[in-house]
């Protein structure tokens, strides 16, 4: 495996990007092969590891998550678009409640995006409605939960064993260190944070036939072209975004939820 | 007992003998011990930058060997640390995104927004009495006199007035505000 040691860091520089839409001249670094990339410090900023996720097992969760088709409603970084009232009353006054503007959603059902939460989400946490209506969703990819668990282990087994120890308390899916696995579907997204368990990784992978659609970390320049079968351990928590993709593309993030790791938090359902 | 039979196999890792941790302990330092320096370099640069506004030119080679002579730091070594710091920042302050990212969908998403824009300010600009900042003193002003409540129903009578002219209340059946004039 390559060890990229990054120099440096320009997050002031890329905090300014936050609900922009990526592009190519963004990264400086195309990583397509597996990799080790740390910070200046040393920390460990992300890791690639190419083909390593059986056909067998992305093309069953393709088939078995394609029919998700929730749009981003409360997501509006990650849609690109300042967060708008939604409605309005006839004096003019508007509603307290905020969210993706009704035209931005619109064109993203037009092109077919869908997004679900499967496992334990939410604040108080519990098991997301798409979950208990599509069991066969998180039951269906049994095999893969566990492949994408035992490659962080593998890969990054401090920073698992840490993460393990927090979600041990709380619910999660069985034997893993991931509470949550967020689908999206043909979702080209701009720069945006995700709020995952701080310190802990987030693994992505994605599915289906499609061109593009790097992901794009600002703060260190770099730029992950990975492709069905490849598997991308990295920290969720700082500014991520998609360059344009032509196809269909889905991808899966696993991940700890934040409010998940919060013990009292926790209704059990 | 293979719970992955299509699932490839990976060589064993190497013995856990510590030497990684170790080596990622020593990078952690290298990077550590350059960070102070480049800091130092900075504090330096700043210090020379107030002596020379107090004292004139010329007076830092003197003040350094005085004052950080018995911490054996020469001041070549110094001025290699400023040096560090001066590179360091100029490296980070010239370094600039140049765009934002396009493509189809990221201008499709843009014209959404500019239009929800477009379409709240013109809701809220249509609905909404516009009071200017002499109008607003005005208002001000005038809740502030002891006469509050005969204003309050006054410009309740021009209210009733512009609403029987434009049709809106019939004429003989003008309402009554009943809120509090306070």
């Amino acid at each position: 495996m390559k060890l990229l040691q990054l120099k440096h860091d320009y997050e002031a520089e890329s905090v300014r990007l936050k609900g922009q839409f990526a592009d190519p001249s963004h990264a400086k670094h195309n990583i397509e092969r597996d990799t080790h990339v740390t910070a200046p410090d040393g920390g460990t900023i992300a890791v690639f590891l190419s083909q390593r996720i059986d056909a067998e097992l992305y093309q069953l969760a393709y088939a078995l998550w394609k029919p998700v088709k929730g749009v981003p409603s409360n997501r509006a970084t990650a849609v690109g678009v300042k967060s708008l009232h939604t409605s309005m009353n006839r004096y003019g006054v508007p509603s307290p409640r905020t969210g993706v503007p009704r035209a931005a959603l619109d064109i993203l059902k037009s092109q077919d995006v869908g997004t679900g939460t499967l496992g334990y989400s939410g604040d108080p946490c519990r098991k997301t409605k798409l979950t208990i209506k599509n069991p066969e969703m998180l039951d269906g990819n049994r095999h893969l939960v566990k492949r994408v668990n035992q490659l962080y282990k593998r890969y990054l087994p401090s920073l698992y064993a840490q993460q393990r120890a927090v979600i041990k308390k709380a619910p999660h899916l069985r034997h893993t260190a991931f509470s949550t696995i967020y689908v999206a579907k043909n979702w080209q997204t701009a720069y945006h944070p995700d709020g995952n368990l701080p310190g802990g990784m987030t693994a992505i992978l994605c599915m289906g036939r499609f061109d593009g659609g790097a992901l794009v970390l600002p703060r260190w320049r770099l730029s992950f072209a990975y492709r069905p079968g490849d598997l991308l351990l990295f920290d969720a928590e700082e500014l991520h975004g998609n360059l344009p993709f032509v196809g269909e593309r889905m991808s899966a993030a696993f991940y700890c939820a934040r409010s998940v790791a919060v013990a009292d938090n926790i209704s059990r359902r | 007992m293979d719970k992955f039979p299509n699932v490839r196999r990976f060589p064993r890792l190497a013995p856990e003998d510590g030497v990684a941790e170790l080596t990622a302990r020593v990078i952690r330092q290298i990077y550590r011990h350059r960070q102070s320096r480049i800091e130092l370099g900075r504090d330096l640069i700043q210090l020379k930058a107030k002596l020379k506004a107090r004292k004139g030119h010329g007076s830092w080679e003197t003040y350094f060997t005085e004052k950080f002579g018995p911490f054996h730091l020469s001041l070549r070594c110094a001025q290699n640390y400023m040096k560090a710091a001066r590179k360091e920042d100029s490296k980070n302050e010239t370094f600039r995104f140049s765009k934002p990212g396009g493509g189809s969908h990221a201008e499709s998403i843009r014209d959404a927004e500019k239009r929800a824009k477009a379409e709240e300010a013109h809701i809220r600009g249509q609905q909404k009495i516009q009071l200017d900042k002499d109008f607003r003193a005005i208002t001000t002003e005038l809740l502030k006199l002891p006469l509050w409540p005969r204003v309050h129903k006054e410009i309740s009578d021009l209210l009733n007035q512009i609403a029987t002219k434009h049709g809106i209340v019939p004429a003989g059946k003008e309402k009554r505000n009943e809120t509090v004039a306070a």
